[in-house]
């Protein structure tokens, strides 16, 4: 009995030892020889074919365009951030054959792979004059005389255009096919409009406009309006989320401020492009302006602004990250066709209700069961608010005035631009080529986003909806139970 | 051993527990669901698996407490060591029959996400790796809780011992977090960790020495019940 026992014992200590010991081996050859599968997410790069239609025409008219990239293609292939720039170019290449060239050459000595002379020189100013940096990460891309350059000559990775960086610089998304399609489009075209954006009124920097304006052809500026004068070179004038009021002259007074300036703009046939922040301070003077354009943020008896709640149609669950539908009007459904077949949602986060007169139009609704929140409190459940409006006004010398106003800082917002499943990216492009009139768009170009766990078009009524679901399973079966329980204890 | 498990997995359903398990495992499960993804906005998977891993250290105790306890205190616990059947494969039997449950719970509640496919791309690796991390911690659980069931009579004491037992595997983790990585006493903590191991699947790797690990604890508690019965049988 005893010798049993201390046998077992033993046998027990011995199968404990051996269990160790295995581990310890397993885990000595997992340290050294790496005994492990990572499987890693694959990422697509492929173009989704968007641009079939853009390049149409250009196709048809047999024109050409060159991508010259500064760099040899075997050093391109292996490059961390320009091998996938190569892998887009190619896609192109192979899809617009004979009409998308590449070519690969060596910015230092000044030759092609093919032996062929390189004439840096010839690009070291860009068409308007300025000074361009060319450097083996650079992409030059030509079409005849019209040319452009990318060069990064900020980031030590190169190819920094084609990619979206947070603020820590780290790569949060590819847009090879957009950036291809953008520059592509632009050399195709003769005359390019600037956009400037004003400053002097803590705007804050919205650098996925400012992309998205540049993909859109425009060349992308400041201007100080308290100090210079709208220039005749500016297509569009960007008041992006102002913080601080515009100036105004005193009544009778020959002094030209801002609002003068803007005014005199307008007159001329000038474009301008509003975002406002509605948790901002009332800005008077610049809202007055914009009423005169028939377009006016709604507030209550305080002056605070009337934000859009909408919790069973919205995307967060407090309801104020809304889904805007495009509204009905000559604009707004023209804009609709274009997009339409893209897919996805425009998204606007804390967005204000704007008021509408003379020929004021509206670009954006929310649903039907939104309401107005303002001052703590919802005041109105109207529903199918105007979140978005534009404004066409003719002038005297029968040229036309255009405003559009959205009273929300998120439309233009990175993680609603650099995104498939948003479509504010896309409602932008149908702004600047049906309501601006500035040509064909890179519509529907896809990103390639990284670490993207954001659950996209989801709406709360929809979350609500697939939780009361999942809970009806275990219900389901609990009178599933009871019921085979109970019956089996009669029989 | 297969009598054995059709009989244990027929009474989880003429009886009350295998229902209420899965009633409250689902239910459970839903409810993180739902949390942790769908009102978080959020398709990362690592969150639910979590809490999952926390619950099931609560939820399979109750699973497994009365696997061999209910015997003893039935007093029917002669009847099954003498029956025809070795003791290793009546163990494994009931052993196989509890991961069965939790199993099965598993992989159907991890159907939800599917859910997600509309509005995000899911990460298939990182998914299939916590869904294969669980049923391998849940399989530890199991082999814990049916070791503490055949120690007492008591189905409550064998529950509470389970979670002490789990619960000190996990505490190892939570020591190993505090001690400084250039220690080499972590590596040992982290090696012995549940936690740490589960979170290398996680990542979406699939790592031999992590598999190693959760299939040898499970194997060695499946041994100790089995030398448990096997002694009192002689005995």
């Amino acid at each position: 009995m005893h010798s049993r026992n201390f046998f077992s014992a033993v046998l027990v200590v011995a199968i404990v030892a051996a269990v160790v010991f295995l581990n310890i081996i397993v885990y000595t050859l997992d340290e050294h020889f790496g005994l492990y599968i990572h499987s890693e997410q694959r990422d697509d790069l492929s173009i989704s074919g968007a641009t079939d239609t853009l390049f149409a025409d250009a196709i048809a008219e047999g024109k050409k365009v060159t991508v010259t990239f500064c760099m040899y293609e075997d050093a391109l292939k292996v490059h961390p951030t320009g091998s996938y720039v190569y892998r887009t170019a190619r896609e192109f290449a192979e899809r617009y054959e004979g009409f998308v060239e590449l070519r690969y050459a060596n910015a230092l000595t000044q030759l092609y792979e093919n032996g062929d002379f390189f004439d840096v020189s010839a690009y070291s100013k860009d068409m308007r004059g300025n000074d361009t940096v060319i450097n083996d990460t650079s992409v030059i891309f030509r079409c005849g005389d019209e040319y452009r350059v990318l060069t990064d000559a900020y980031t030590g990775s190169g190819f920094v255009d084609f990619y979206t960086l947070d603020e820590e610089m780290y790569i949060t998304a590819y847009n090879g096919e957009e950036i291809f399609a953008a520059m592509m489009s632009w050399v195709l075209t003769e005359e390019h409009g600037t956009a400037y954006f004003t400053t002097g009124h803590s705007e804050t920097p919205n650098l996925p406009l400012y992309n998205v304006l540049a993909c859109a052809g425009y060349y992308v500026d400041t201007i100080n309006l308290r100090r210079e004068d709208i220039p005749d070179d500016a297509d569009l004038i960007v008041v992006a989320n102002p913080l601080s009021d515009f100036e105004r002259a005193a009544e009778g007074s020959s002094l030209r401020t801002e609002i003068e300036r803007l005014t005199s703009y307008a007159e001329r046939g000038g474009a301008m492009l509003v975002t406002l922040d509605p948790m901002a301070k009332r800005l008077t003077v610049f809202e007055q302006f914009l009423s005169d354009f028939g377009i006016s943020v709604r507030r209550d008896a305080n002056g605070e602004s009337a934000i859009v709640k909408d919790p069973n149609n919205g995307i967060t669950a407090d309801g104020f990250t809304l889904v805007g539908s495009y509204a009905e009007g000559d604009v707004a459904e023209t804009m609709y066709e274009k997009t339409k077949d893209l897919g996805g949602n425009i998204i606007v986060r804390t967005v204000a209700a704007l008021e509408l007169s003379g020929g004021a139009s509206p670009l954006l609704l929310s649903s039907p069961a939104a309401s107005i929140h303002a001052g703590g409190e919802t005041v109105e459940s109207a529903g199918r608010y105007v979140i978005a409006a534009c404004s066409a006004r003719a002038n005297e010398d029968g040229s036309t005035a255009r405003l559009v106003v959205v009273p929300s800082i998120y439309l233009t917002a990175t993680d609603a631009i650099v995104t498939n499943a948003y479509s504010n990216k896309d409602f932008l492009y149908s702004l600047f080529d049906v309501f601006y009139g500035h040509g064909e768009m890179p519509y529907g170009c896809h990103s390639v986003v990284y670490d993207n766990d954001i659950l996209e078009n989801l709406t709360m009524g929809e979350a609500r909806l697939y939780t009361a679901l999942l809970i009806a399973l275990p219900v389901i079966l609990a009178g599933v139970g009871v019921f085979v329980t109970v019956r089996r204890k009669n029989r | 051993m297969l009598a054995i498990y059709k009989r244990e997995m027929r009474s989880y359903f003429t009886g009350v527990i295998g229902y209420a398990f899965l009633v409250v495992f689902m239910a459970v499960a839903a409810a993180l669901f739902s949390y942790t993804t769908l009102f978080a906005m959020s398709s990362d998977v690592t969150s639910y698996f979590t809490f999952m891993l926390l619950f099931s250290a609560v939820i399979l105790p109750i699973l497994t407490m009365k696997s061999f306890s209910e015997e003893r205190k039935a007093r029917t616990e002669q009847l099954v060591l003498t029956a025809p059947v070795s003791i290793p494969a009546m163990v494994l039997g009931k052993f196989l029959a509890a991961y069965t449950m939790f199993a099965g719970a598993l992989l159907f509640t991890s159907l939800y996400f599917l859910i997600l496919i509309p509005y995000a791309e899911l990460q298939g690796a990182i998914l299939l790796g916590n869904i294969i991390a669980l049923l391998l911690v849940g399989m530890v659980f199991v082999s814990i809780g049916i070791f503490a069931s055949s120690l007492t009579e008591n189905q409550l004491s064998a529950a509470v011992s389970t979670i002490a037992i789990i619960m000190a595997f996990l505490a190892v983790g939570i020591v190993a977090a505090l001690i400084p990585s250039n220690y080499w006493i972590r590596s040992i903590f982290d090696a012995l960790s549940i936690y740490t191991r589960f979170q290398t699947f996680t990542n979406g790797y699939f790592d031999l020495a992590s598999l190693v690990y959760y299939l040898s604890v499970s194997a060695l508690f499946v041994y100790f019940t089995i030398r448990i019965y096997d002694r009192r049988r002689y005995n």
